[in-house]
């Protein structure tokens, strides 16, 4: 093919031009739909972080053997302290008597004296 | 890339990347699958596109380019029927004289066919289109030179004069 007719041939050929833009060309609305979903079955939007919202319906995930460690723990704290309870009323009350005996016979409130400032009471 | 950008860019871009892979594949499946995955490419990997290296639209057609060649070789591979599946699906849309057009365009040589489409429909300056296809101003030229010429041939019935000039 010779070289000389593309050179000399002009930039634009507004016949043929027009005549090819008769070929117009639109995306269809279905590309947009499926544009949309495939990007949300790509990324799902994630929901902003509110503490408050965590607060309220977080979860967390917590391993099976350190969940049991500390439900041992907690129950030995509530025995122990359940235990340390029982044996300061004891002491208290004298010995034998049960906590409703202990409640029963407190002794009543006394009045605290008033003590002007700088007297020694 | 945040959802707003997104649907801007695809807003503005989609008829263009649209008709760029249906005027180069001639099929509208192809066509609306090498769309989607420009812009779900966009959004997967948004740090690939770089402004100062040319517009989104560049950016996105050289993806649609990449596309379509890599779906005609996959074709090719698979169907050596390809033609006749192109055939099959041609945009219902369009009416008959946009449809031996169209016909026209899709019989040219691909090289021919991606150079006339980037200059006439896309509106891309040789400049661009070298560097979209990666070849000089020259090769360029004379690819547009040879599909203008075989179009005004294969168009000659539609416009008294086209083909005489």
């Amino acid at each position: 093919m010779s070289e000389e007719p593309m050179q000399n041939e002009p930039m634009r050929d507004d016949e043929l031009s027009s005549l090819l833009r008769k070929w117009e060309v639109m995306a269809p609305p279905q590309l947009e739909s499926r544009v949309m979903k495939a990007r949300a079955e790509m990324a799902p939007p994630r929901p902003r972080s509110n503490w408050w919202r965590f607060l309220l319906k977080g979860y967390i995930r917590v391993p099976v053997p350190l969940a049991c460690c500390l439900a041992i723990l907690l129950i030995a704290m509530v025995w122990q302290s359940t235990r340390m309870a029982v044996a300061c009323q004891g002491s208290v009350t004298g010995g034998n008597q049960g906590l409703a005996a202990a409640a029963t016979h407190a002794p009543a409130a006394t009045p605290i004296p008033y003590c002007p400032a700088g007297s020694k009471c | 890339m945040t959802e707003q950008e997104f649907r801007q860019a695809f807003h503005d871009h989609k008829d263009a990347v649209y008709g760029f892979a249906l005027r180069m594949s001639g099929s509208v499946q192809v066509a609306e699958d090498v769309a989607q995955d420009c812009f779900m490419e966009l959004l997967r990997r948004p740090d690939r596109f770089h402004p100062d290296r040319g517009p989104l639209r560049q950016f996105l057609l050289g993806m649609a380019r990449n596309l379509v060649f890599r779906q005609w070789r996959s074709a090719q591979r698979v169907d050596p029927l390809e033609e006749d599946l192109r055939e099959e699906t041609p945009d219902p849309i369009a009416g008959p004289v946009a449809r031996l057009i169209g016909l026209a365009v899709q019989s040219l040589p691909p090289l021919q066919r991606e150079a006339l489409v980037l200059f006439e429909y896309e509106g891309f300056t040789l400049e661009e289109i070298g560097k979209l296809v990666d070849a000089d101003v020259g090769t360029v030229k004379s690819r547009l030179h040879r599909a203008r010429e075989r179009l005004r041939q294969t168009l000659a019935p539609l416009k008294n004069g086209l083909g005489g000039k």
